[in-house]
């Protein structure tokens, strides 16, 4: 055998050993079921679902599904994506979830991200459905941890590998929708550096309520019960929406009432955020729980 | 199919299986090249097939008109170029065209409101015409004579490592390479593998890293109002697209040593480059020269008087902006390129900087490179409003906002942005002619260097996926 046919023999072995080694001592920070598996079924899935809940990451991981059927509401598939905005495109995906037999519930988490232009031209929702249509989620259930220990990893993976440290954020995909994460050092300020800037030439654009709203209006008009709430976040948090972003709340209720939506007043001092914007797993539960139950005492009421 | 895609990999093993068994019977392997370049080519869309096939029979068969008949040479080299340029016009242009008709007819109050025709751009159709129109015009020049082989000639339009976003390959040098048995050179295989190794690291880990952040600050609807974070980001792009292509070519050339076969090359570390005219020699050369050699010395080239050589030189790179995309943007990009270089010429500022030693060096290469950047804001931009209102953030240092640029880009970002500027800078010091680095135990040294690269091409690759040069 000749010397550059051993040279690369050797090239792909080394790398090959060397993969395989990083793959098993690498610490994994997402558990459940495959990531791929996850977001698929937020698309795929046949529309049977009595509930959908929709909205961006305080709503991936601030809904568990179960809470609902546990409730005696029925299914319900949490179709949160980070940074999505609540456009007609979006409203319309996640309405086409629901069963046409079923409840017909929509549960819309706001934020004033939601109505910001960033926020309708790229997110979440967007990168994911492009995803699935160029199948590249399309792995089965099992492929979950081998799936993980081949993603590409992060700065910050590296250095706490480094360190020999474990990421203090674990999350945890769960069929139906939620992301569920937990934080073993929360820091109720950590995202306000983030959302700091957000806003910046980036703030809430009226027109974008007023379409969602018209689009809602169609929805009921069409026999879709529509709920909303703001999601429960830290108070310097709220605060600091409101300074930046030109979302305002009242005149959101007001829009939203007037085409029929019930508004859901959440006590957010009751819930805990693992970063003043997320809620952390067990406030999760229990806020779905509530929600669940407020929900169902509403439709009951016929609202 | 996309170099990085799981099924290209089944797809290069399989051919470089069947390889080493027929690559010295000539046209069974022409054959073979032909049917995986089409397998290749048509993952993206079978029906792509059909143009491909067309173009290369009206070339093929002009090109033996040419020959055969001597006094219609001219006709067949005009059906050549009608055929090509026709079929470029209708695919990338005629949008671009109805468009700015329908603009101007409304200007002048009488609008015609033509719809848009709305076609899919064939993946890589302004490569391959312009290696088929080279074969029709180097036959009609008397360069080469034509292939009576029809798979020798389609192995060479189609052939898959370079089809969609080149190297554009010369008929001339590659025709006679198919039809002649090309002996298994000592070094080839190893020289393949690190050309592929650095190319797919330049792609997947520098380049698609880059892409979302560039993306998103270009697509985000709005202009970040921070001259620093602009600046990241145009630098991000201008090392994105360069990494992304060269990568690119890098893998195309491993793939074609792998398959005995020379490919020019592409890119000769283009931001070291001291003025444009150095730039153009580094970057995109097997397109440059294409132009130079069928545009702009026809034209004249520069052995005229000097306002008609900066003429022929600013209609060879407007065309050259306008084969990169149907849009004003890419025009001014070639345009601002022109302007470069006539001035260049008139001032020859980077020899004047030269004298002052490695300093003046250094900065006609950071000025290259800057004024290199301010265009490809026109180039990357999603309108000719938007690059503009970039370009006034860039030059507005007063609004710095470095706060802003550190929240809106990832540290990870910034760790690939120095290894991009620290392998340009290797080459820029000439470290890459070090003795060291020429020994015979250095070979070991690149063999895990190489596998290293593979280990991090795979851990570190960013989300991108397509290459930015595909479009065009």
């Amino acid at each position: 055998m000749s010397a550059e046919k051993i040279r690369t023999i050797a090239v792909f072995a080394l790398a090959l050993g060397l993969l395989l080694a990083f793959a098993v001592i690498r610490p994994l920070d997402q558990h459940g079921v495959a990531e791929t598996k996850f977001w698929n079924q937020k698309f795929t899935a046949p529309a049977e679902f009595d509930i959908v809940a929709a909205g961006d990451s305080r709503i991936l991981h601030g809904i568990d599904g179960t809470a609902f059927k546990e409730a005696g509401l029925g299914s319900c598939l949490n179709f949160g994506f980070r940074g999505t905005g609540l456009n007609a495109d979006y409203l319309q995906s996640a309405q086409d979830r629901l069963s046409e037999q079923g409840k017909r519930i929509l549960v819309l988490g706001i934020t004033p991200n939601n109505f910001t232009p960033n926020s309708a031209v790229s997110s979440g929702f967007t990168q994911k459905r492009d995803d699935v249509k160029a199948s590249k989620y399309s792995a089965p259930a099992w492929y979950g941890d081998i799936e993980r220990r081949m993603q590409p990893a992060k700065l910050a993976e590296i250095s706490r590998f480094a360190r020999g440290r474990k990421n203090p954020r674990q999350e945890t995909l769960h069929l139906g929708g939620w992301s569920e994460a937990a934080h073993n050092k929360p820091d109720e300020d950590y995202a306000l550096r983030y959302y700091k800037v957000r806003f910046d030439n980036n703030a809430v654009q009226p027109q974008r309520i007023d379409d969602a709203c018209q689009f809602l209006k169609t929805s009921i008009e069409n026999g879709v019960r529509v709920f909303a709430f703001k999601p429960p976040v830290s108070e310097s948090m709220t605060q600091l929406e409101n300074e930046k972003s030109g979302f305002d709340y009242a005149d959101f209720i007001d829009k939203f009432s007037q085409v029929g939506g019930v508004w859901i007043d959440v006590d957010a001092a009751k819930f805990k955020t693992y970063d003043g914007s997320h809620l952390e797993s067990a406030s999760a539960r229990e806020f779905s729980q509530w929600l669940a139950v407020t929900i169902k005492s509403r439709v009951q009421e016929g609202d | 199919m996309l170099f990085n895609s799981l099924a290209f990999l089944v797809f290069a093993a399989i051919f470089f299986a069947v390889w080493p068994r027929i690559r010295h019977l000539l046209v069974t392997r022409s054959t073979f090249i032909v049917a995986a370049s089409f397998v290749f080519y048509g993952w993206w869309d079978w029906r792509f097939l059909f143009l491909i096939i067309a173009s290369g029979l009206v070339d093929f068969c002009c090109a033996l008109g040419i020959e055969k008949f001597p006094k219609a040479r001219k006709a067949f080299l005009f059906l050549s170029l009608f055929c090509n340029i026709g079929s470029l016009a209708v695919f990338k242009y005629l949008d671009f065209f109805i468009e700015n008709l329908n603009s101007t007819s409304q200007w002048i109050s009488s609008p015609l409101n033509i719809p848009a025709a709305e076609l899919i751009l064939p993946v890589g159709i302004s490569f391959y015409t312009f290696q088929s129109m080279s074969y029709t015009i180097d036959v009609y020049k008397g360069e080469m004579k034509p292939t009576r082989n029809l798979s020798h000639f389609f192995a060479y339009l189609s052939m898959f490592p370079q089809l969609v976003a080149g190297p554009i390959v010369r008929a001339r040098e590659l025709i006679p390479a198919l039809e002649s048995h090309q002996p298994v050179k000592q070094g080839d295989l190893w020289l393949g593998l690190r050309w592929i190794v650095h190319g797919y690291f330049k792609k997947m880990v520098i380049a698609d890293s880059f892409a979302p952040v560039v993306a998103s600050a270009f697509e985000s609807g709005s202009v970040a109002p921070s001259c620093s974070y602009w600046w990241c980001i145009v630098v991000m792009f201008a090392f994105q697209i360069y990494c992304d292509f060269s990568g690119y070519s890098d893998i195309a050339r491993g793939l074609g040593k792998w398959m005995g076969f020379d490919f020019p090359e592409n890119f000769n570390h283009p931001y070291i480059a001291r003025g444009f005219r150095d730039f153009w020699s580094r970057w995109h050369i097997s397109l440059s020269t294409w132009f130079r050699d069928y545009v702009y010395v026809p034209l004249g080239g520069s052995r005229v008087s000097q306002p008609k050589a900066h003429f022929n030189m600013w209609v060879t790179m407007l065309i050259s902006g306008f084969w990169h995309g149907a849009a004003w943007t890419f025009l001014i990009w070639g345009a601002l390129h022109a302007l470069y270089l006539s001035v260049e010429r008139a001032t020859k500022w980077p020899k004047k900087l030269e004298r002052f030693g490695a300093i003046g060096g250094l900065v006609a290469t950071g000025l290259t490179f800057l004024l290199a950047c301010l265009a490809w804001v026109y180039f990357r931009a999603e309108s000719f409003g938007q690059a503009n209102l970039i370009v006034a953030k860039l030059l507005n240092v007063s609004q710095l906002n470095v706060n802003y640029t550190m929240q809106k880009i990832g540290m990870f970002q910034f760790v690939w942005l120095g290894v991009a500027v620290a392998r340009e800078s290797f080459f820029a010091i000439g470290m890459n002619s070090w003795k060291a680095f020429q020994q015979p135990w250095f070979e070991n040294v690149r063999v895990v260097t190489l596998a290293l690269l593979i280990v991090m091409t795979i851990i570190f690759r960013g989300p991108g996926a397509t290459f930015v040069y595909f479009q065009f």
